[in-house]
Formats: structure tokens, C-alpha cells, sequence
């Protein structure tokens, strides 16, 4: 009985009103806080950043689709770093790269060509590049994340594109160790982004 | 409804529009701090964890006259002594204000701690190959890369200096062994930075990370 209400669920998704395909080009510039154990590392917000996203309306109301992204971590600092039995000192240049690539599901609330608001899931792979600069070292560490991303935005129209706002907080799983050794390596970040959605 | 033409151009124009901003995004990706000579300088400092409860208790100090350089055998020891008498005095600075009190006639009388330092060169050797420069012709010839064209390598060398202090405690000598006996170090500091041709510049460099040497070891203060 239950898996039968679950297809029924599945089958209104898929169907709803006999609307056109459509299909949305998004490109975003994205900026991120550092969010968890992430923050410890580096605490500055990135302004370096940038998506580009596909997504195919099933129905008026839901979408699929995937994106590539790349968020750019950056920071100096003079932290002092103190281990059991003793301390390091001197300027540190601290980065992260992070690059999501990611399929997503939809669902909005409005028409098209109307402002529409919406949320939607993440969940791929990220690719994280970290790297500690001090003195004339460099240490550096690169893993493969599962990881995934919850988001809320809306497209606006605008002339012959939409504008698109969205909040997404990233989460890639632990994986690896971190460059001091801890094996939590897990990133989290909430990311703000703003651009342009071409829709056909 | 299948894409048009229009909605095919919009779709390429906004892939280029794409591609475009992450080339200018890769060539900016990472700021330039504006980074200083100074800012290469690495203060280290360590101390034996299973004989921290030599910590403070010592009060008498002796720092060996002289800065050894620690050279390989092959080679000609080129270093400079120009920086040898302010390293021992910034040594002694610390030791006084951390309330020590230095022993004028350690042949007779046996000091709490005996200080030495020690320092070496190392020379650096590394390339860049940036492809964003097209150098004339080919790039050159590389068995796993047969061809790769244009871009320009930049080869560059840098000398470091290594400052290294000991502290060692008496207590942890054989008063019967020999001379040359091997002495477990009970605290270390170690500077590390970029060789400079500018004397005051080196000058201050070293006294300040003597003083950083200090700071971040507060169990060395017996003045508490």
C-alpha cells in the first residue's frame, strides 16, 4: 500500500500541467563564509568565486540539472601555533579551493516569466585544494569529497534573461586528513550567489 | 519545444561569458600580500616534553662565547660573523629579563644552563613554467610531454639562514664524563628566514626573533 502512494507521489511530479520544456542556463558569482572546522583553518570571507549551472524543467514546478563551481579561500595571518611542546610563529598564507561538481533537483513556487522562488538539493562531488604557506614552505593537500548542498533562491525576469539569488550551504563530507594531521577533514560553507539565467 | 537558434546562441554566448570570467578568475585567483623579507622568517621553538619539570627552577646562565657554524665538510665555511656578537647579546637580554642571572666565572663555578648557538646557510634551487607567456617556437623536448608549445620558464635560486639557540641544563651532565660528552638539549630555538644583503635589516631581523624565541617559551621565565 505504502509503495503504492509513493508512486502515485513520483507520478504527479513527473506529470503536472502540459507546460513547455524548459531549459535554464545559470552562471553565478559566488561568494562563501567558512562555516565548522573549516572556520579554524581559514575565517575569511572568499569574494572569489563562480558556477555555472544546467537545468531541465520536468513540469512547470520542478527541475533537474548539475553544476560545475569554484570558490576561492584565501587568508594571511600571524596566528600563533602552539603543539605540545612548543610554538611556531611568522606569516602564514592559508588557501582553499573548492570545486563542486554537483547534480540538483528544484522546485519552485510561481509562473514563468514571473518571479519565481525555489528551493533545491546538491549532492555530488567536491574537490578540495588546501594549502599552507609559511616562510619559504609550502604544504599542501588535495581530496575527492562526497559532499552536498541544500539551497533557497529565485529567479527574477529581467528584460530577456532572469536575475538568480540563492543561498546554498556546502557540506563536503570528511575525507582524508587535514594538513595538520586531524582526520576530521570535513568543509562546510555558506555560499551567496548572485547572476544570470538564460532560459529556452 | 525543442531549442531554437536564438536560444542556442544565448546558451554558447553565455558558455563563453562563462569560460571567459574563470579565465580571469584563474589569473587572479590568489591576492598578492605585498610580502616582505621579514615575512619569511619562521620562529620555531621546542622543548623536551618528558623533562619539562626542569621548568623554571634554574637561575644561573654561561652562553658559549662564540656562534658555530655548521658547515659541511667539503665546503669553505663563507659565513659571516658580522651578526656574531649581536645574536650572543640578544641571547643574554632574554636571559636577564627572564630573570636569570649570568655566572662570571663558570670554570669554577658550574652555571644552571648552559646556551649555545649555531648557525647555517642552505642555497634553494627551483623553476616556473607559466604556459600564459607564448615563447618563441617550441617549448622544448620532454619524453612524457613530446611537444608543448611556447611558455616561458623562469629559474631561481635563494639563500636561507638558520639560527639555532640551545639551552641546556647542567644537571643533566656527567660531571665525569668527557669533554665532548653528547648533552641532551632541553629547550631550542630556531630562526629561519631569507638571506639579505642589508646589514640593519638582518640586524633587526635577528634580534627580533631572538625576542619571538622568548615570547612564545613563558615556562623559560624564573623571574615569576
Amino acid at each position: 500500500m505504502k509503495v503504492k502512494y509513493i508512486a502515485v507521489v513520483l507520478l504527479l511530479l513527473t506529470l503536472g500541467t502540459a507546460q513547455a520544456q524548459e531549459y535554464i542556463t545559470t552562471i553565478t558569482y559566488n561568494t562563501a563564509m567558512p562555516m565548522g572546522e573549516m572556520d579554524n583553518f581559514i575565517g575569511k570571507y572568499s569574494w572569489k568565486g563562480f558556477a555555472i549551472e544546467g537545468r531541465r524543467f520536468l513540469n512547470r514546478d520542478f527541475s533537474v540539472g548539475g553544476s560545475f563551481g569554484w570558490n576561492i579561500f584565501d587568508e594571511k595571518t600571524d596566528e600563533l601555533l602552539e603543539f605540545e611542546s612548543g610554538a611556531a610563529s611568522g606569516t602564514q598564507i592559508r588557501y582553499v579551493n573548492s570545486f563542486p561538481i554537483v547534480a540538483n533537483a528544484h522546485y519552485y513556487i510561481g509562473k514563468r516569466r514571473n518571479f519565481r522562488a525555489y528551493v533545491g538539493l546538491n549532492a555530488g562531488v567536491y574537490y578540495i585544494y588546501q594549502r599552507f604557506d609559511m616562510g619559504v614552505r609550502t604544504i599542501n593537500n588535495n581530496n575527492w569529497h562526497f559532499g552536498f548542498a541544500p539551497e533557497v533562491g529565485f529567479l527574477l525576469p529581467v528584460g530577456e534573461v532572469q536575475l538568480t539569488l540563492n543561498i546554498k550551504y556546502n557540506y563536503a563530507l570528511d575525507s582524508g586528513s587535514r594538513l595538520n594531521g586531524d582526520s576530521n577533514n570535513d568543509y562546510q560553507y555558506l555560499g551567496i550567489n548572485l547572476g544570470v539565467a538564460f532560459s529556452y | 519545444m525543442k531549442p531554437n537558434a536564438t536560444s542556442s546562441k544565448r546558451f554558447r554566448i553565455s558558455l563563453l561569458i562563462t569560460f571567459l570570467a574563470g579565465i580571469l578568475l584563474f589569473n587572479a585567483c590568489y591576492d598578492d600580500y605585498g610580502l616582505t623579507t621579514e615575512d619569511y622568517d619562521v620562529v620555531v621553538t621546542n622543548y623536551d616534553k618528558e623533562r619539562e619539570n626542569h621548568f623554571p627552577g634554574n637561575k644561573t646562565f654561561v652562553i658559549v662565547d662564540s656562534v658555530f657554524h655548521l658547515v659541511d665538510e667539503d665546503k669553505d665555511d663563507d659565513i659571516s660573523r658580522r651578526y656574531d656578537r649581536t645574536i650572543l647579546n640578544q641571547i643574554k637580554e632574554n636571559m636577564l629579563a627572564y630573570g636569570y642571572t649570568e655566572e662570571t666565572d663558570p670554570a669554577n663555578n658550574l652555571p644552571d644552563v648552559v646556551l649555545r648557538a649555531a648557525v647555517t646557510t642552505s642555497t634553494h634551487y627551483g623553476a616556473i613554467w607559466n604556459p600564459w607567456y607564448p615563447g618563441w617556437g617550441w617549448g622544448g623536448w620532454n619524453p612524457w610531454y613530446p611537444w608543448y608549445p611556447g611558455g616561458t620558464t623562469t629559474y631561481y635560486s635563494y639563500d636561507t639562514g638558520t639560527l639555532f639557540v640551545d639551552f641546556t641544563d647542567t644537571d643533566d651532565w656527567d660531571p665525569n664524563g668527557a669533554p665532548d660528552q653528547d648533552v641532551k638539549v632541553l629547550w631550542q630555538g630556531i630562526m629561519n628566514g631569507l638571506l639579505q644583503s642589508s646589514t640593519t635589516g638582518t640586524s633587526g631581523r635577528i634580534t627580533n626573533s631572538i625576542d619571538q624565541m622568548y615570547k612564545q617559551s613563558p615556562y623559560l621565565n624564573v623571574s615569576k
